[in-house]
C-alpha cells in the first residue's frame, strides 16, 4: 500500500486499536459474504480522531473488489478471442500453440491483477483521489463538491458476482477527463460510496446556502440516534465499520437508515452515529431534512409494447442481418470458409427473388417484435423516484442502470413526441440539467408513456408544462413549406435533366428518382404545414418554452434563471421574410433552445419579456416609439 | 469603454424580478426611452423604414465598430481561400479537360479552361464584398453589464451576454491578427448559444474589454448556470 498512515484496507486485520473489538471476519451480517473483500474500511484508530473535533473525514485508501480479477479477463476475452483462435489455427492445435494461448490468458489475468493491486481510491478531506501507481503514480483528484451525480450500473457479469460499476459525474464539460469510474466495487461499497459522495455534495451545498444551524423538527436527532443504535446491534456491535458498509442495507431502503449510514460514513467516523452524542444531530441538519424516498412512477410492464412507437430499435432486425452478412464475409475466411462460397450463396439467394422477398418480409414482421424486446431489455421496470434531493431513474433488465440527477440542478424538461407517438398519445421526457454530460442517455426522465402520465409525473418531479404557445407569423409557414418541398423539387429537376441528357439504359433509374422526389415533395406539403403548426414559444412569468419539429416534435420548458444569454440570428431568406430565430442560451441540456422563425419585432419583444433588463439599452428608437400606437 | 454599473442588474436576478425594464441612468448616446411593458413591443408591426437599421429588427446598432484593420484581416483570409479554391479548380479543369469522358457534353472540354478564371474572379469579388460588408455589420458594445455584439454578413447574429453569466473571457490572436495588431475576444458562458466571439478588435481595445469583462464578471458573478 502506498499510504503509510492508513492500515491495509484489503485485509480485515485492523492495525490500529479500534474503539471496539475488531470485527470478526465473518460478521453476522445481512450482506452476502463476498462483500468482505473491499467494502469495510477498517476503522481509523481512535486516537487520530478527537471525539468532538471537526476532523476532515479520512478513509484509508481502498481497492476495488478482488472480483474484478474475474470480470476483467472475462471482459477481455472477446478481444483476445481472435488472436487466440488465430494462434490455435495457425499452430494447428499443437501443444506449443496451446501454451501460447494459455500464456495469453495468463497475461490478461496478471494484467488485471496488477491493475487491481495498483489502483486505489480514497476520500481525503473534501476530495476523492483515484490513484494508479504502476510505474509512475498518477492521482486523479475529484473535488467532492464538484460531484453532481453518481451512477451505479450492474452489467450482467458484475451482477452475477454482486459487484457494480460506479461512475462519478462531475459535470466536466470537456470530455471525461475529470470523470471518475470505479469498475468493480461490491454492491454494498457502491451504495456506501454513493451515499458518501452525494452526502458531501449535499453538505457543501447546505453549508454554502447557510441553512440555519438548528434542525427545526425535533425528530431529527433522536431518529438518527435510534437508527444508528439499531444499526450497531443488528450488524454486530463490534463491527465498527458497520455504518460505513452494511448500515443502509440492513436498514432496508428507508431513507432514514440511509441518511444515518451515509452521515456516519461521510465523516469517516467509525460508529459515529452511535458514539458521538451531538455528532449525528449536526450531521443531520447539515444534510438537510430527510425527505422520505418517493416513487413517482414505475412504468408498468404492459407499457413496454409502446416502445417501438418512438421508432427506437425498429431497425434492429436489419442491423442484425447486415451484421451477420458482414461477419460471414469477414470471418468466413478466417474460419476456413472460402469467400467464394459466401458469394455463391449470395448469388444463389439473389436468383430466387421470392425467397429474398420472404426473408425481407420476415425481417419486416420482426421489426416490432424485436423492437419491443430490445426496448424492454433496456427499459425494464423504468422507475423514477426522488431520493434525498436527487431524481433517480433506474432501468434495464440485463444491465440495471441507475442515474441520479441532482434536483437542484434540474432546470426544466423536454417533452419529445414522434409522429406515431402523437397519433397514439405517447411521449418521452428528458430532464434539462446543468452540467450533465451525455444528457441524451442520462437525462431521460421517462421512456415512452402516455402523454397524460408523462405530464403528471413531470409536473410533480420537475414542474408543469406551459400551455398557450404563441403561434408564429404566416411567413413562417411559407418558410416551413418551402423548406419541406423545394429541395425535393430541385432533386426532381436535376434528375429530369439527367434523364433527358443521358437517354441510355439508365434513364429508367433517373425517372424513378424523379418520381420519388416528386412524391417526397408532395408529402412535404403536409409535413411543412405540420412543422408550422408545431412552432410556438411562450413565457409564463418564470419559464421559457419553445416547441418545434414534426417527425420529432419537441417542446422544451426551461426556467428563466437558466438563461445565460441570447442569440438572435437571421439568414438572408429570413430577412426577406421579416423573421428571425431566437435562441435562448441555457447552460444545460443541449445548450440552446430556439424559437424558429419568429417575427422580427415579436422576437425582440420575447427576449425583452423574459429578461427585461438585458435588451433595454439596445432597442431601436423606432421600435419603442412604435409601441404605444 | 463604458459600462453601466448596476442599472439593469435587477432584471438578471431571480424569477421574481420580471418587472418592466428598470430605466436607470443610461449612458449618453443610448435612447433613454422606456422600452415599454414587456410584450407590448410585439404588438407593433415591423417598424416602417427599419431597413436602414438592422434590416427591420428593432434593435439599434451596437456602438463600436471593430478596427478598420479587420477589413485587411478578412481580405487576407478571403485571399487565402481564393487562392486555394482557384488552384483546386485549375487542377480540376486540367483533369477534366484531359480526360475526354464520353458522357460529358461536347462543349465542356473546350471551355473548362475558363473555370479557374471564373472561380478566381467570383471569389475575389466575394472577398471584397464580404470584407466591407462584415466591417459594416460587425459591431459591439458593453452597456448595462450586457455585451451586445453583432456579426455575420449574408446572415446575421445578434448576441446578448450579461456579464453576470460570463464564465471565461479569452483574448486570442492568430498569426494574421498578430501581424495586423488585432485580437479576438471570446466570451463564454455555460452555453454555446450564450457565448460571443468578437473578432477583429484593435489589440488595445480587446485587452481593455477582456480585462473589464473579467473584472466585472468577478464582481457580478451569480452562480446561474
Amino acid at each position: 500500500m502506498n499510504d503509510p498512515s492508513g492500515p491495509d484496507p484489503s485485509g480485515r486485520e485492523v492495525s490500529g486499536p479500534p474503539p471496539a473489538p475488531p470485527a470478526p471476519p465473518a460478521a453476522p451480517h445481512a450482506e452476502p459474504p463476498p462483500a468482505a473483500g473491499a467494502s469495510p474500511a477498517p476503522p481509523v484508530p481512535a486516537d487520530v480522531l478527537p471525539p468532538d473535533g471537526v476532523v476532515p473525514p479520512v478513509t484509508p485508501p481502498l481497492r476495488l473488489s478482488p472480483k474484478v480479477l474475474l470480470t476483467d479477463p472475462i471482459r477481455m476475452l472477446p478481444s483476445l478471442f481472435l488472436p487466440l483462435a488465430g494462434v490455435l489455427f495457425l499452430g494447428g492445435f499443437s501443444p506449443g500453440s496451446f501454451v501460447w494461448a494459455a500464456l495469453g490468458i495468463a497475461c490478461s489475468v496478471v494484467y488485471s491483477a496488477v491493475r487491481w493491486a495498483t489502483f486505489t481510491y480514497q476520500v481525503v478531506g473534501d476530495r476523492l483521489e483515484l490513484t494508479r501507481a504502476l510505474v509512475s503514480r498518477s492521482v486523479r483528484t475529484i473535488p467532492l463538491e464538484r460531484i453532481r451525480g453518481v451512477d451505479v450500473t450492474h452489467p450482467p457479469l458484475h451482477r452475477l458476482l454482486g459487484v457494480a460499476v460506479l461512475r462519478i459525474d462531475t459535470g466536466a464539460g470537456g470530455g471525461d477527463k475529470q470523470e471518475g469510474e470505479l469498475d468493480g466495487v461490491t454492491e454494498a461499497e457502491a451504495e456506501r460510496l454513493r451515499a458518501v459522495l452525494l452526502w458531501h455534495a449535499r453538505a457543501r451545498m447546505a453549508r454554502r446556502a447557510r441553512i440555519a444551524r438548528e434542525t427545526p423538527a425535533a425528530q431529527g436527532p433522536p431518529a438518527a440516534g435510534v437508527a444508528g443504535g439499531e444499526a450497531g446491534p443488528e450488524t454486530g456491535a463490534p463491527q465498527t465499520g458497520a455504518p460505513q458498509t452494511g448500515g443502509p442495507q440492513t436498514e432496508g431502503p428507508a431513507a432514514e437508515g440511509r441518511e444515518t449510514g451515509s452521515a456516519g460514513a461521510g465523516e469517516g467516523r467509525p460508529g459515529g452515529a452511535g458514539r458521538g452524542g451531538p455528532w449525528p444531530a449536526t450531521v443531520r441538519h447539515e444534510v438537510g431534512e430527510a425527505v422520505p424516498e418517493r416513487v413517482f412512477l414505475v412504468v408498468p410492464r404492459r407499457w413496454l409494447v409502446y416502445g417501438p412507437l418512438s421508432g427506437a430499435y425498429l431497425l434492429t432486425p436489419f442491423a442484425l442481418a447486415a451484421g451477420a452478412v458482414g461477419a460471414a464475409l469477414q470471418w468466413g475466411g478466417e474460419l476456413g470458409i472460402a469467400r467464394r462460397a459466401v458469394w455463391s450463396a449470395g448469388e444463389w439467394l439473389w436468383e430466387r427473388p421470392l425467397l429474398l422477398a420472404g426473408a425481407f418480409a420476415v425481417l419486416l414482421l420482426a421489426m416490432p417484435v424485436v423492437g419491443v424486446v430490445m426496448y424492454a431489455v433496456f427499459n425494464w421496470d423504468f422507475t423514477l423516484r426522488a431520493r434525498e434531493g436527487y431524481l433517480v431513474a433506474e432501468r434495464g433488465l440485463v444491465t440495471r442502470r441507475s442515474v441520479s440527477l441532482e434536483r437542484r440542478r434540474v432546470r426544466g424538461f423536454e417533452l419529445v413526441e414522434g409522429l406515431v407517438e402523437r397519433w397514439t398519445g405517447m411521449a418521452r421526457t428528458w430532464a434539462i440539467v446543468t452540467g450533465l454530460g451525455d444528457s441524451q442517455t442520462r437525462g431521460q426522465l421517462l421512456p415512452v408513456v402516455p402523454r397524460a402520465t408523462a405530464l403528471d409525473v413531470v409536473g410533480e418531479a420537475v414542474g408543469p408544462i406551459t400551455v398557450g404557445l404563441r403561434p408564429h407569423p404566416v411567413a413562417a409557414r411559407r418558410r416551413r413549406l418551402f423548406r419541406a418541398v423545394f429541395p425535393w423539387l430541385v432533386v426532381a429537376a436535376c434528375a429530369t435533366a439527367a434523364a433527358a441528357a443521358w437517354s441510355g439504359p439508365w434513364s429508367g433509374l433517373w425517372w424513378t428518382l424523379v418520381a420519388v422526389a416528386l412524391l417526397m415533395a408532395v408529402l412535404g406539403v403536409p409535413l411543412g404545414l405540420d412543422r408550422y403548426r408545431s412552432l410556438g414559444h411562450v413565457y409564463d412569468g418564470s419559464r421559457v418554452s419553445v416547441r418545434s419539429g414534426s417527425l420529432r416534435r419537441s417542446q422544451a420548458v426551461v426556467e428563466r434563471r437558466a438563461v445565460v444569454g441570447w442569440t438572435l440570428s437571421q439568414t438572408w431568406f429570413q430577412r426577406r421574410a421579416g423573421l428571425l430565430t431566437v435562441t435562448a442560451g441555457v447552460g444545460a441540456g443541449t445548450g440552446g433552445y430556439a424559437a424558429l422563425d419568429v417575427g422580427e419585432a415579436e422576437g425582440v419583444a420575447f427576449v425583452t419579456e423574459v429578461t427585461p433588463g438585458w435588451l433595454a439599452p439596445f432597442l431601436a428608437e423606432g421600435a419603442s416609439a412604435a409601441v404605444p400606437e | 469603454m463604458s459600462y453601466q454599473s448596476d442599472a439593469n442588474r435587477g432584471g438578471t436576478d431571480g424569477p421574481g424580478a420580471a418587472a418592466p425594464a428598470p430605466a436607470g441612468p443610461l449612458p449618453e448616446g443610448v435612447p433613454s426611452r422606456d422600452p415599454g411593458p414587456p410584450g407590448a413591443t410585439g404588438q407593433g408591426a415591423r417598424p416602417g423604414g427599419g431597413r436602414g437599421r438592422s434590416g427591420g429588427v428593432p434593435l439599434r446598432d451596437p456602438a463600436h465598430p471593430v478596427s478598420r484593420r479587420a477589413i485587411a484581416l478578412w481580405l487576407l483570409e478571403g485571399a487565402i481561400w481564393s487562392v486555394i479554391l482557384t488552384a483546386v479548380s485549375y487542377a480540376l479543369s486540367g483533369w477534366v479537360g484531359g480526360a475526354r469522358w464520353s458522357w460529358l457534353p461536347g462543349w465542356v472540354p473546350g471551355t473548362i479552361a475558363f473555370l479557374p478564371w471564373a472561380v478566381g474572379a467570383v471569389l475575389v469579388a466575394l472577398t471584397v464584398a464580404e470584407s466591407l460588408w462584415r466591417y459594416a455589420t460587425h459591431r459591439w458594445e458593453l452597456t448595462g453589464d450586457v455585451v451586445y455584439a453583432r456579426s455575420g454578413w449574408i446572415s446575421r447574429d445578434w448576441v446578448f451576454v450579461p456579464v453576470s453569466r460570463i464564465q471565461t473571457v479569452d483574448k486570442a490572436q492568430g498569426w494574421m491578427e498578430r501581424m495586423l495588431g488585432l485580437a479576438t475576444v471570446e466570451i463564454r458562458t455555460a452555453s454555446h448559444a450564450g457565448s460571443s466571439t468578437i473578432k477583429g478588435l484593435d489589440y488595445a481595445v480587446a485587452a481593455g474589454l477582456a480585462d473589464e469583462l473579467a473584472r466585472r464578471a468577478e464582481e457580478l458573478r451569480d452562480d446561474a448556470t
